[in-house]
């Protein structure tokens, strides 16, 4: 057993063992229960399938070490390996001291097969699940292939994906919704500042009397490094959505949209900037004159608003550069609403397949 | 007249000296549980003193020849080690005779054994007969018993002699009362034990306990709190050996009807005068299995999905269907799978749906019961991003470890108001220090008592038959319900999912 020290919680990872296919649950009641005399306390209330493709075992350690602190499962990591014969199974665990007299731990089984023996993992899977508790996924590799597909969607409640660097986003996601599975997306989660700031702006009278004659929209935005455009047309989605806006036109970077009785039309325009990381850079709102009445951007990492013309900029949120295990961590601490992610990815969706943001 | 040095003392740990014949000794069960259980009642000194065993079958063996044969089951399928010293002192009460189950003269040879060890032991013994045989032996075996005088009219005379049985009671209504006849033509009612090895399973029998030791939760044990309840026996293992067996009867008899229904009634039942009168308790259960709504001919394919299963994995180890098992007919019909909805219509219960889950081939071995109750009103979280509040479940775990649970939600740390769900549980292994005994070390000990409080009366047995008649029938009828298909490994058709649906509710995840 190593222990590390990681400041206010001390890790301890419960190295893994090989185990016969039948022996797998009372493995990883054994391997947890080696640490009892430490005080170790079972809180495992969900099960989790991680999906990787080569992620380095430091890094993938560290996901579900973070995700052991704020949700402590059963965590089936699972990867194809052709060079296997049969499902390889290794059992351990990775576990947190978070008071004198309290562990946390997460269960760890990784599950490794050959992609011959696919069709037998869900039996090994349902054959080891804490019974009652949800099924999630984690899926941390860019593409999703079929075999996972159809293995979350047989198990799976929930999905957790990231489509700022998910390839094919727009066909696996709406697959997902099919089967009935919760989708919680980082890409949205990463873009809650904005939805935060925008809501909180137009909470303001004035500005909220202004949004009743918005004709532009501007936003800037840059690829960034395997950004997605998917992931960009997140918030533009959210804004026509929220607005009950149909998508009318694409003209290059100039998509009109309007209202289904026709009474109101809007123009979104997108410009793209060579720095930034992958997002939305800024925004900007305008009603009938040239001046926009509300302008946000990010600078340095911080999201700042300019409620109208004379005044400065005013720094209103942090935006960083959170990856997926910050936003994942965040949303099992203080969850995130994903009310709109349905309707708002549609309309990413749709701005896409119209031709916004095409190669410029 | 009552005994007069009862009054006032606790309820005998040891029964009074008892002689066990096993018919049917050189079968599974005697090997696999009843042996090791007695094994077991031996090491912790719970067997009365002289206790004998007495194996009884057609194969011609010596009593040392019995002894070594049952040695190996106790080292594989005893729940503890034993040692060999113990097997060794427990195995010189082990004996063996030969007999034929329709041959009069030898259950004489019996009678003269019985007699001749209880002289060398100097031991007045009851005698316990356990048929481990096949139900069509019940008769024959009961009615030699009394030929040979090994039969003693209750509360008369200075041995007390009764009758073990086990499942399946019968096939039907019908031959479960003309088996109960045959028995009864020997044997009084008071003298016949039939056994349901659920009943000796802890958590079963802390049903009671759990309900009416504790005061908060028997007010919500009613239609008013509960939503819903579900009762999941799952299998992950085929037929084996048993093929024949079980494809003359399927396992809505092989469980349902036993099993199934004792939990269930357990579950439902009024609380009875007192948990130490047997009959009080059985009286109650009777109540509730002749309360359940019996289903019309129309309503069994809106009530019932039955399936067989397909050929898939089980833990990763491909198997095969069920109609490409040995000993299974090419175009059987047997259900290995049922689901099913049930309904008790009293003032507790009415409305209340009561689902039952049980199937061979499942992706686990799993054995569960799970309570629902309803919803908490959402009004007091609108506007905080709380879009369902999942329901409490009271969940009590039969096999394969045993413990009970209850899920509540709780608000996690952090800055919003949110909800998850966490469960507050105990388990027999973790909080009470001490393994739980085999169903059948309880069982035998309270037959060798006289207790029958853990064992069904004849009318349970008749009613459970009576409920499930209509489903049998409309099975067996021109105009038979599907007989649906699961893969190996799954949790069974879709199509038993779609009965829950119809009153919004799914199965529980297990």
């Amino acid at each position: 057993m190593v222990v590390t020290d990681g400041g206010a919680a001390m890790s301890i990872v419960i190295p893994s063992v090989c185990v016969e296919m039948g022996q797998l649950g009372s493995a990883l009641t054994r391997a947890v229960r080696s640490i009892e005399e430490l005080g170790y306390l079972r809180a495992a209330h969900s099960n989790l399938l991680v999906f990787h493709h080569d992620l380095p075992p430091d890094e993938l350690g560290n996901w579900i070490d973070s995700l052991t602190l704020v949700n402590p499962s059963r965590v089936f990591v699972l990867s194809i390996d052709d060079s296997v014969e049969g499902i390889t199974l290794d059992v351990g665990g990775r576990c947190h001291r978070v008071s004198p007299s309290v562990i946390l731990c997460s269960e760890v089984a990784k599950v490794t097969v050959p992609r011959h023996r696919l069709p037998e993992l869900p039996s090994v899977l349902r054959a080891h699940m804490l019974s009652g508790a949800r099924i999630e996924a984690v899926i941390l590799q860019e593409a999703i292939p079929d075999w996972i597909e159809q293995l979350t969607g047989s198990l799976a409640q929930t999905v957790y994906i990231d489509t700022r660097v998910t390839a094919g986003a727009a066909q696996t996601v709406p697959r997902f919704w099919y089967r009935k599975e919760r989708v919680i997306d980082c890409a949205w989660m990463w873009l809650n500042p904005w939805r935060e700031v925008i809501r909180q702006a137009f909470d303001r009278a004035d500005l909220s009397e202004r949004l009743l004659n918005l004709s532009r929209v501007n936003f800037t935005f840059s690829h960034g490094a395997g950004a997605s455009l998917l992931s960009l047309l997140l918030l533009p989605g959210w804004i026509q959505g929220r607005l009950g806006l149909e998508l009318r036109e694409v003209e290059g970077t100039r998509v009109l949209l309007g209202t289904e009785d026709g009474t109101r039309s809007v123009e979104f325009n997108f410009v793209e900037v060579d720095e930034g990381r992958g997002s939305v850079n800024g925004m900007a709102f305008f009603d009938r004159s040239e001046e926009p009445f509300l302008q946000l951007r990010v600078v340095n990492e911080i999201l700042e608003g300019q409620f109208d013309e004379a005044r400065s900029w005013v720094p209103l949120r942090r935006y960083g550069g959170e990856g997926s295990r910050e936003l994942l961590e965040r949303y099992f601490l203080i969850g995130a609403s994903m009310t709109h992610y349905q309707s708002s990815f549609r309309n990413a969706v749709r701005l896409l397949d119209g031709g916004a943001l095409a190669v410029q | 007249m009552t005994n007069p040095f009862a009054e006032g003392e606790n309820r005998t740990l040891k029964p009074p000296a008892t002689a066990l014949v096993i018919f049917g000794a050189s079968g599974d069960l005697t090997n696999r549980k009843l042996v090791p259980a007695l094994v077991n009642l031996a090491q912790d000194e719970y067997l009365p003193p002289g206790f004998i065993v007495i194996g009884v079958a057609r194969r011609r063996l010596t009593h040392d020849e019995f002894r070594e044969s049952l040695w190996e089951g106790v080292k594989k399928f005893s729940r503890r080690t034993i040692s060999r010293e113990v097997w060794e002192r427990f195995a010189q009460s082990v004996y063996y005779q030969s007999l034929d189950a329709g041959q009069e003269e030898d259950f004489f040879a019996l009678r003269r054994l019985l007699e001749g060890l209880g002289q060398e032991r100097g031991h007045h013994y009851n005698y316990l007969y356990y048929l481990a045989t096949a139900p069509h032996f019940f008769g024959p075996i009961s009615h030699n018993l009394r030929i040979a005088g090994l039969v003693c009219e209750p509360s008369v005379g200075t041995r007390t002699t009764a009758i073990i049985v086990e499942k399946p009671f019968g096939h039907d209504c019908e031959s479960a009362a003309s088996l109960n006849r045959l028995i009864r033509e020997s044997f009084a009612e008071e003298q016949i034990y039939r056994i349901d090895h659920y009943l000796g399973k802890e958590t079963v029998q802390n049903i009671l306990v759990f309900r009416f030791a504790n005061g908060i939760f028997e007010p919500l044990w009613n239609s008013r709190y509960i939503d819903h309840i579900e009762i999941a026996v799952c299998e992950d293992i085929g037929v084996l050996n048993r093929a024949e067996y079980f494809d003359q009867n399927g396992i809505t008899r092989d469980i349902v009807q036993n099993h199934v229904l004792q939990m269930l009634s357990l579950l439902c039942i009024e609380p009875p005068i007192s948990l130490s009168d047997a009959d009080s308790i059985r009286n109650e259960k009777v109540k509730v299995l002749r309360l359940i709504k019996r289903m019309k001919p129309d309503e069994v394919a809106l009530n019932t999905v039955r399936a067989q299963y397909t050929q898939g994995f089980i833990q990763g180890n491909g198997v095969k269907g069920y109609l490409e098992e040995p000993g299974v007919a090419p175009n059987s019909t047997t259900e290995t799978f049922i689901a099913l909805q049930l309904e008790v219509d009293n003032w507790r219960w009415s409305g209340v749906p009561i689902y039952v889950r049980v199937g061979k081939r499942l992706p686990k071995r799993i054995t569960e019961i799970s309570v629902f109750f309803k919803e908490a009103p959402l009004s007091l979280f609108k506007g905080r991003q709380i879009d369902e509040l999942p329901q409490n479940v009271l969940s009590i775990q039969v096999q394969p470890s045993e413990g009970i649970s209850l899920s509540v939600n709780s608000k996690p740390p952090g800055p919003r108001m949110r909800v998850r769900r966490v469960e507050m549980d105990f388990n027999y292994d973790h909080s009470f220090g001490v393994a739980s005994p085999e169903a059948y070390e309880r069982l035998l000990l309270d037959a060798m008592k006289g207790d029958a409080t853990l064992f069904t009366r004849n009318d349970e047995i008749e009613e459970a038959w009576s409920l499930l008649a209509p489903i049998f029938d409309a099975w067996g009828s021109d105009r038979a319900p599907q007989l649906y298909n699961y893969e190996a490994g799954s949790w069974g058709p879709p199509e038993a999912a779609a009965l829950l649906r119809k009153r919004g509710h799914t199965w529980r995840r297990l």
